[in-house]
């Protein structure tokens, strides 16, 4: 089977660069990042990730716009979404689920921790 | 012994004599008057009832006498005109009329009045009828009468029970129907005259002192009228006074016989009083009156019954005083209701039983903007929101079903059609009895503290996503590290440790700004207030900050003014420094940022720092000082800050009752104004603003470059001095001088050298520049149009100061400013400001000129204000906004009116500056005015040959 690719998309900077780190160094994955909904989405369309980890609190296009968006989009709707975001609050979480967002993962992450975390609500066999 | 003589028949003499022994007994024992007279009229019966009744004996009338003695002659008389037309007969005044009736053979039974031998009366019921023999022919008459007095005493009694009840029913009735005091007073008064004839009735209201007041009287004719008089009589009060409060009634029949105080009759005498009838009127057991029957004609035997009606009537009124007294308490009660509900600051209203809503208070009615007739019953319902219109009803059919107290959110349409949240709490009412009567509510605007819920919410919601964010990189670098996975991999881990040791620097700024606003603003950090220098916090400010913006490549210049203020030293500073972080991390390199004070008059230094940043988009400058609101999110990581920082600057100016603002003009900068209040000071030491014109001094020669700033500084001008042509050029280009005075003779770069760079640069061509120089120009005429004047040095004062004026007003001669007002005097105001300037003015008084003028003359600047007739200022700045030419205009909003937020959106056209009459001196305005001109006209020289290059 071929290396899985992931995409992951958040403004933060460090961010990127740390989970990039870790679902590469651990998870043995081929990454792909972007910093910007606008950018993910493109990014997604042409490349078909495996799955795309979001952030939701993002400036411009936030996380449920970018959401929308993929879903809305025939090139990109079958690819399952991961948000990863701070917003930990059950009412965001709720509204999450209703979307039909596949899971949240909640920042601060374990990076050790991470791929394993992706793997299993994705149901990928590691 | 009344006797009979009748005829005698000599045959039947026994049975005569029996029949006559039985009529005797009949007649003497009869109980009427029986009189038989001849058929002339002689009396020839006369039995002992009659001899009784009449006083006569019987041998004084019997054949000596005709009826016609007992009888009242002017009844004969009447009785004989009334037959004489009845039997179209005259019919004479005597016996006559007395039996002519039975004589024609019909019964004749009336009354009469008798009178008696003594001349006293009596009524009778008299039945006469003629005597008759067998051959039907009269013999004489016969009159059978009966005392009618008791009869007679019963109807009058009767009838004036009668008149009694009515009055009495009148009187309950009236007090029953109008609860008019007055009316139910003048009434008893009036109807107890009549009723007893009195010669005056009258109702004295008694204060508490004993003296009193005659509030009503009826009286009769001829008789002195004492309404309204006041009586203050010892006598009264000591002798009367007391019987009264303990209920009792007074009876006089006559002042003059009886036993009474004579300072009392003397009291009664001017009213021409003989006898009195006088009755309490108790009002809760308290003496509040009397009611009083006066009898002047003469003295009157009043009777039991007349004391008793008088005394009736006087409870009557007694209740009538008790229940009027009610009527007000209610009425005040009711008032004070209404004022306390329609001065309440919430909206109040109540409703029936039936659950229909009567009443709704003045703040209600304000809100809504709506009637009470058409809020009334369910009306109001109309204000609801569609969407909380249902669960609303339903929360208030519940409760009302249940009788329970209930509280219901919703929106409520105000006057405006905003709808506002309301919390409305409703309270079931009960009457004494226990009996449901319908619901009292209130309404309380909750839409602010819904509003202030909903962003601590979102305050919480973005802190912790903000504390998360650097806590995820943290977290993962560090996971990583510690998980050994970047063991080959160094730089990696180097990378990694930097993240980590980044975002604690930056969790540690946001935790401290986050207490730090946190303890600002709920007063648990009083700022310490002493007395401070401004020049001392602008350097002190500008040292903390020099090493960033020399990093940034920005320089600063400082105009620092010698001012005292009351304030929190480092806290200023710690703003101070908030605001030229900023202003330096949004400049380009080499640009420059000016950070200076002047005083206002209204006892407030201003501060100002003005960057050549990127400036701040119009839809964020006033959301800009809200807790994590930057311009952009990714300034957050990019720049460094927490997005806290003004907030922060926000909550340290308001603490010193200051305010703090930011104007903008997208691509030009911004310019952060600080107004704080300072401690009354004598003397001024500079007067220099940065509004006041800048000069640019380029001479090699210290000393010169010394003594002419000095010299343009007393003048009021700003000074920049550079020792270069280099450097001239540079700072030109950084500072955007107003002037620039050139030396020619310099090492490295001589000046005119330096001039025709400078003409060359598009950003410094538009500069106007003095030569300054040891050398005399040359005999050309008009040689030089680059330079506007050549002065040699050392200068003369006045020579210089004119060619800079001159070469200043050479700068602003081309600008037009439209002035639309239609105060013709404050229009006057502002013309005449605009004109000392050398400023072309255009004026316009409604909205429809402001249009058409702005498309002749194409003004530079538009000082509009909003309220005019024919098309407002929204309307011009609308139509402007349309039109190439004009969309650009910069604007000098000069209102009365506090704009929102929205409308301030509306009216931004090029650079625009809001400004409020009443708010702003005159001399701020025209300092602020002037300032946007001069940036208009540097800027716009600069906006048009960037459209050239372009």
């Amino acid at each position: 089977m071929a290396t899985r690719q992931i995409l992951v998309i958040d403004d933060e900077d460090d961010i990127l660069e740390v989970a990039q780190l870790t679902l590469e160094a651990v998870g043995q994955w081929q990454v792909l990042t972007a910093s910007s909904g606008t950018e993910g989405i493109r990014l997604a369309a042409s490349e078909h990730p495996d799955a795309i980890l979001l952030d939701v609190m993002m400036p411009d296009m936030d996380g449920l716009t970018t959401f929308k968006e993929l879903q809305a989009n025939p090139a990109t709707q079958d690819i399952p979404v991961v948000f990863l975001t701070a917003k930990v609050q059950p009412a965001d979480q709720r509204r999450f689920a209703q979307l039909g967002v596949t899971a949240v993962i909640t920042k601060p992450f374990n990076p050790l921790d991470l791929p394993d975390q992706v793997a299993k609500v994705l149901d990928w066999a590691s | 012994m009344a006797v009979t003589k009748g005829p005698v028949t000599q045959g039947l003499d026994q049975m005569i004599q029996d029949t006559t022994a039985l009529q005797q007994a009949i007649l003497d024992s009869a109980n009427y008057a029986m009189i038989a007279t001849t058929v002339e009229g002689t009396i020839l019966t006369f039995n002992p009832a009659a001899e009784a009744w009449l006083g006569y004996a019987a041998a004084e009338v019997i054949e000596q006498a005709t009826p016609v003695i007992f009888h009242d002659q002017s009844e004969i008389e009447q009785r004989a005109q009334a037959l004489s037309q009845e039997l179209g007969a005259a019919i004479e005044p005597g016996f006559e009329a007395l039996i002519a009736q039975a004589r024609r053979g019909e019964t004749d039974e009336r009354e009469w009045t008798y009178i008696r031998k003594d001349g006293s009366q009596f009524p009778v019921k008299l039945s006469v009828t003629a005597l008759r023999d067998p051959q039907n022919k009269i013999t004489g008459f016969l009159s059978i009468g009966s005392d009618i007095t008791q009869q007679k005493q019963a109807a009058a009694e009767r009838s004036y029970q009668r008149q009694r009840s009515q009055l009495f029913a009148d009187i309950t009735l009236k007090i029953r129907q109008s609860l008019k005091l007055e009316d139910i007073l003048q009434m008893t008064v009036t109807e107890v005259l009549k009723l007893l004839q009195s010669d005056r009735v009258m109702i004295f209201r008694l204060n508490p002192q004993g003296s009193g007041t005659v509030v009503k009287e009826a009286v009769a004719p001829g008789w002195p009228v004492i309404l309204d008089q006041d009586i203050n009589d010892s006598c009264f009060q000591e002798s009367y006074i007391e019987q009264y409060r303990q209920g009792r009634v007074g009876i006089m029949p006559d002042i003059q016989q009886m036993d009474i105080a004579p300072c009392y009759v003397e009291m009664l005498q001017p009213f021409g009083v003989r006898a009195n009838l006088v009755v309490p009127i108790l009002q809760a057991e308290q003496l509040w009156g009397l009611l009083i029957t006066h009898q002047c004609s003469g003295p009157r035997q009043w009777t039991e019954t007349e004391a008793q009606l008088l005394r009736q009537l006087a409870d009557q009124v007694g209740i009538a005083l008790a229940q009027a007294q009610l009527v007000a308490a209610l009425r005040e009660s009711e008032a004070r209701f209404r004022t306390m509900a329609d001065s309440a600051p919430v909206l109040l209203w109540m409703s029936d039983p039936e659950g229909q809503c009567q009443f709704f208070n003045q703040s209600w009615l304000t809100f809504t903007g709506r009637r009470p007739e058409q809020e009334a019953g369910e009306g109001w319902t109309a204000g609801i929101h569609p969407e909380d219109l249902s669960s609303c009803l339903e929360t208030y059919a519940n409760a009302f079903a249940l009788r329970q107290t209930f509280q219901s959110e919703y929106r409520l349409r105000r006057a405006d059609g905003e709808y506002r949240w309301v919390l409305d709490t409703g309270i079931p009412r009960f009457m004494s009895d226990g009996s449901f009567a319908g619901y009292i509510g209130s309404c309380v605007d909750i839409s602010d503290r819904r509003e202030i819920e909903r962003l601590k919410d979102e305050f919480v919601s973005v802190v912790s996503h903000e504390l998360r964010t650097p806590l995820t990189s943290i977290r993962g670098a560090l996971g990583l590290l510690a998980g050994g996975v970047l063991q080959t991999q160094p730089e990696k881990a180097q990378r990694m440790l930097n993240i980590a040791v980044n975002n604690t620097d930056r969790l540690v700024r946001l935790i401290n700004d986050i207490l730090d606003i946190e303890r600002i603003e709920s007063g648990k950090v009083t700022m310490s207030k002493q007395t401070c220098e401004a020049a001392d916090l602008i350097s002190q400010a500008a040292e903390v900050v020099r090493s960033l913006a020399q990093k940034a490549g920005v320089t600063l210049v400082l105009s620092p003014l010698s001012v005292r203020l009351w304030a929190d030293p480092d806290r200023i500073i710690q703003t101070f420094t908030n605001l030229l972080s900023n202003a330096i991390k949004f400049s380009p390199s080499g640009s420059s940022i000016r950070f200076g004070a002047e005083l206002l008059q209204n006892n407030q230094i201003l501060f100002q720092v003005k960057d050549q940043g990127r400036g701040i988009p119009a839809n964020k400058i006033e959301t800009i000082f809200e807790r994590f609101q930057q311009v952009d999110a990714s300034d957050s990581r990019k720049k460094g800050g927490t997005g806290l920082g003004l907030a922060i600057c926000r909550s340290i100016v308001q603490h010193h009752g200051g305010q703090i603002w930011i104007e903008s003009t997208l691509g030009q900068g911004s310019t952060a104004f600080l107004s704080l209040p300072v401690l009354p000071t004598e003397a001024i030491s500079s007067r220099i603003n940065f509004n006041d014109p800048l000069v640019l001094v380029c001479d090699d020669d210290p000393s010169v470059r010394t003594v002419v700033q000095s010299m343009l500084e007393q003048q009021g001008y700003q000074v920049i001095t550079v020792a270069s042509g280099q450097e001239a050029i540079a700072e030109a280009a950084a500072q955007q001088p107003d002037v620039i005075l050139l030396n020619l003779m310099m090492p490295g770069m001589p000046g005119w050298e330096t001039l025709a760079i400078l003409k060359q640069q598009s950003n410094t061509q538009a500069i106007p520049t003095i030569i300054l120089s040891g050398l005399l120009p040359d005999a050309r005429e008009s040689p030089y149009p680059e330079i506007v004047d050549w002065i040699v040095k050392p200068p003369d004062q006045q020579r210089l100061f004119q060619a800079l004026e001159r070469a200043l007003a050479k700068h602003n001669q081309t600008v037009k400013v439209l002035v639309v007002e239609d105060d013709l005097d404050l229009a006057q105001v502002l013309l005449s400001m605009f004109e000392r300037y050398g400023i072309e003015t255009y004026h316009a008084q409604t909205g429809q000129e402001a249009i058409q003028l702005s498309q002749n003359i194409l003004p530079d600047l538009l000082v509009l204000d909003l309220v005019l007739p024919q098309s407002d200022g929204f309307a011009v700045v609308d139509w402007l906004r349309q039109h190439n030419r004009l969309c650009r205009v910069p604007l000098v909003v000069y209102t009365a009116k506090d704009l929102e937020v929205s409308e301030r959106e509306r009216l931004k056209l090029g650079q625009t500056l809001l400004l409020t009459k009443g708010r702003i001196t005159p001399h701020d305005f025209e300092r602020r005015v002037l300032g946007l001109l001069n940036r208009i006209m540097r800027g716009d020289t600069y906006g048009n040959q960037t459209d050239s290059s372009d």
